[in-house]
């Protein structure tokens, strides 16, 4: 079930909402939360059935080890380290089987001149989301620090529906709390303006605004067997807008569904495309999956505590595990290894103090991330290819209505936009766009949102327009990571 | 203001707003989705060709020849193929129609039992696309629909709930009010562009048009690769081969050919390496199932823009010259070499 569906605005939603605070206000407090944890398996089932036995399993798998792991369990005969490496296996191996087995089989086949055949496996929705979710809390239970957790909690925290599908990545530390508060049983109108109010906006961005420049990225990425420079920027800015609104649309769509329920889900998104250099980038980018490889991944690995050299040697390798995470391909890993390199040259001129004015800071790490994008979105290398040599060494073409005005330009006129079946109102959408990123974010309105009549004008107007515009209803793009 | 206000407004305005919108679009109902046509609108804004074809078949004697195809078929003369074969003649021709259409309409016939002696298939080269999708008003047309597939329920919904069917049904009722008694799409015989009162070969002498523009040969290519043209759609020849089936077993005599296109635009296709490769191949495959005539050839008819309307589609005179050849019309010399009939052997 997709957020921007009819089914889950006029249905699921408001059927959970309102059995849920029911069920609380006969103090039922622990039918609540299954009828909670019930209704987030249903939502994941609705995707395919198939995959429920999986993440129940997998729930129960790291229930237990991470209780045994706990300090408090004195009956394990194995040593705790063994027990988490052996958790911490079981959980990438499933992962690496869903997700990684063709990628492997693939570059097998391709050293070895063998001819396995793929499994072309179905990914299971959330998989990459789940398993890191549930790694982190076996780690940390190995650590003790988790508490004894009932099952009912635990599984809420793992099924959420709001943050199940995509996230954000959320902490056990975070949730546990949250789900177990007598605080959050009783509505509570203020957390429901402020997610009325986030889940629209997110609506929007995802129905209106990623949808939009989905068509562009597609037919400029997929489709297109050749394009001119500015058909090439075009492509290349829409994706980058694409992703965006999209991811940062599900979330503030997660972040309004679950304060709904009383449930503070973390921020995911702090206007990334407003950074100032590569590092500022990534503590704005998916802030909930860089604090998971920063504290589970980079800080084990030694952080910057072991020397310069070691140091660069863990952001490039931080990296090129978070590039590989998103998706079983070369072109990932190449996309996580020009930002770990990225990052390593801003740790070097960092040092060096000198300051760049911040609109050519603005314009270099903008520009970088639009063009690694490329990398992330292309499905082959040719792809990418395609678009960045036509980006830099394309054939400048201009629209030929201006072609009386502009004939003093040394180049050719034509149908400017025909490869990637745009007209003119696509630099209409990216002035939109860019006004929109330098805008007040969600972050913002979470701890400043007051009721007024100007913000209901404003939302019920979006809210509108969106559910007008859900006739063309598509997956979020990080169903696929 | 107070946050149970603001919920309140927040639910209540969308609620009205969007109510008024589906029973605005609901009653005007502009792309024909219920049977129900409240208002009585004769010609909406987006017609459902099907729908009205399919009723017109239902309610009408047995037709002797029916003619099948696309928007490019509909807007030929079915009275010249009563001309040359005897007999009543339909143009059964839909919008935007694929293959699964035209064996649509042929097992709809069989199961009203009324198949006729003849059949003329207008094929488009496009719709043998595997990466363009089936028609959703096939689709949703119970009648034609031997696919079981439906569309869904929620886009079902939307087409009452989009600012496109709004638009829509703003322009339907702007037109309804402004001239209720507007012309039928089609006539009684199920031509467009009142082809059937038209029955010259060649159009007046001081008519002359201008060759189609850059512009205008790119936007069709746009649309001949919709999507991409990635391959030769399996399903659609597999359901050529069914029609070809059909038409054996009932002793139907099928007229098949591929629909014409401008000179321009064959010389595009031709420059276009890997979509020639798949007009080729198309070719080729219809070729090995039945014989048929072929009208994407360079001609003095195709070259010519004053038989087409667009790169894509005839004029009713154009209509009249594919009749001609494939009905053998000995008097239409001057129209030589407009179409190949092709057959296994050449």
């Amino acid at each position: 079930m997709l957020f921007n569906s009819y089914g889950f605005i006029f249905l699921f939603l408001p059927l959970t909402f309102f059995i849920y605070f029911y069920l609380l206000s006969k103090r039922l407090t622990t039918g609540a939360k299954g009828f909670l944890v019930f209704s987030s398996l249903f939502f994941y089932s609705w995707w395919n059935i198939a995959y429920l036995p999986l993440i129940l399993t997998s729930m129960l798998f790291n229930y237990i080890v991470g209780n045994s792991l706990n300090s408090n369990f004195k009956t394990i005969k194995i040593s705790k380290k063994v027990l988490l490496i052996l958790g911490t296996i079981a959980n990438l191996s499933l992962l690496g089987y869903f997700k990684y087995s063709d990628f492997f089989i693939e570059n097998f086949n391709l050293a070895l001149g063998s001819h396995i055949e793929l499994l072309h496996l179905a990914l299971p929705l959330a998989i990459s989301f789940f398993t890191f979710q549930q790694i982190a809390y076996l780690v940390d239970s190995y650590r003790n620090e988790t508490k004894e957790y009932d099952f009912l909690n635990y599984a809420l925290f793992v099924t959420f529906f709001p943050q199940l599908i995509a996230g954000p990545i959320v902490h056990h530390k975070e949730m546990m709390p949250q789900f177990a508060s007598k605080w959050n049983a009783v509505k509570n109108y203020t957390n429901i303006t402020t997610g009325l109010f986030i889940f629209s906006i997110g609506l929007f961005k995802k129905v209106v605004l990623a949808d939009t420049f989905a068509i562009w990225a597609t037919n400029g990425f997929d489709k297109a067997e050749t394009l001119n420079m500015i058909e090439a920027w075009a492509t290349s800015l829409s994706y980058t807008f694409q992703l965006y609104f999209d991811f940062s649309g599900y979330t503030d769509m997660a972040i309004g569904a679950a304060l709904l329920f009383n449930i503070r889900l973390p921020i995911n998104f702090n206007s990334p495309y407003k950074s100032l250099n590569i590092q500022d980038f990534w503590r704005r980018w998916h802030i909930t999956l860089s604090r998971f490889l920063k504290d589970y991944i980079y800080i084990p690995l030694g952080g910057n505590r072991k020397g310069e050299f070691k140091t660069y040697n863990n952001l490039l390798a931080t990296f090129l595990i978070g590039g590989i995470w998103h998706g079983a391909g070369w072109t990932f890993v190449f996309w996580g290894f020009l930002h770990g390199m990225a990052l390593v040259i801003h740790r070097l001129y960092s040092k060096l103090n000198l300051k760049i004015p911040v609109i050519l800071a603005w314009f270099i790490t903008f520009n970088f991330i639009n063009i690694t994008w490329v990398f992330f979105r292309a499905k082959e290398f040719e792809d990418a290819i395609k678009v960045l040599k036509a980006m830099f060494a394309g054939d400048l073409v201009l629209n030929y209505h201006w072609q009386e005005k502009l004939n003093f330009l040394n180049v050719n006129f034509g149908p400017w936009l025909q490869n990637i079946y745009a007209n003119n109102d696509i630099f209409t959408w990216l002035v939109v766009a860019f006004i929109i990123i330098f805008s007040k974010n969600t972050s913002y309105y979470m701890n400043n949102f007051k009721p007024s009549y100007l913000n209901i004008s404003f939302i019920v107007l979006i809210s509108i327009y969106a559910l007008l515009d859900m006739n063309k209803v598509s997956e979020f793009l990080y169903f696929n990571f | 203001m107070k946050n149970k206000r603001w919920i309140k407004l927040y639910f209540i305005v969308p609620a009205i707003i969007i109510s008024m919108i589906f029973i605005i679009n609901f009653v005007v109902d502009p792309y024909s989705m219920t049977v129900y046509n409240i208002l009585k609108i004769p010609n909406k804004f987006a017609r459902d060709d099907r729908v009205e074809k399919v009723s017109k078949l239902k309610t009408s004697p047995k037709y002797d020849n029916i003619i099948l195809g696309s928007s490019r078929v509909y807007s030929s003369n079915p009275l010249m193929v009563t001309k040359y074969l005897g007999g009543t003649t339909y143009n059964a021709g839909v919008g935007t129609a694929r293959v699964e259409d035209h064996l649509g309409f042929i097992l709809l016939l069989a199961k009203l039992d009324k198949l006729p002696k003849n059949l003329i298939i207008g094929l488009d080269f496009y719709s043998f696309n595997s990466e363009l999708e089936t028609n959703k008003y096939f689709l949703k047309n119970k009648d034609l629909n031997f696919l079981n597939k439906r569309l869904s329920n929620e886009s079902y919904i939307s087409n009452f709930l989009s600012i496109d069917a709004l638009r829509a049904s703003y322009k339907t009722l702007k037109n309804f009010l402004k001239s209720k008694k507007s012309k039928p799409r089609f006539d009684e015989n199920g031509a467009s562009q009142n082809a059937s009162k038209i029955f010259a070969y060649q159009p007046d002498e001081a008519f002359s048009k201008a060759p189609f523009s850059e512009a205008q040969i790119d936007e069709e290519m746009k649309f001949i690769k919709t999507i991409s043209y990635s391959s030769i759609s399996k399903k659609r020849v597999s359901y050529l081969k069914q029609i070809i089936k059909i038409c054996a077993k009932h002793d139907i005599n099928l007229y098949l050919f591929l629909t014409p296109l401008h000179g321009q635009l064959i010389s595009k296709i031709e420059n276009d390496k890997e979509l020639y490769k798949k007009l080729r191949s198309l070719k080729n495959i219809i070729k090995s199932q039945t014989p048929y005539y072929d009208f994407i050839q360079h001609s003095q008819i195709n070259d010519n823009p004053i038989y087409f309307n667009n790169l894509t589609h005839t004029t009713p005179i154009g209509g009249n010259l594919i009749y001609a050849k494939i009905f053998n019309d000995k008097n239409i010399s001057f129209a030589k070499d407009f179409g190949i009939f092709v057959e296994q052997d050449n």
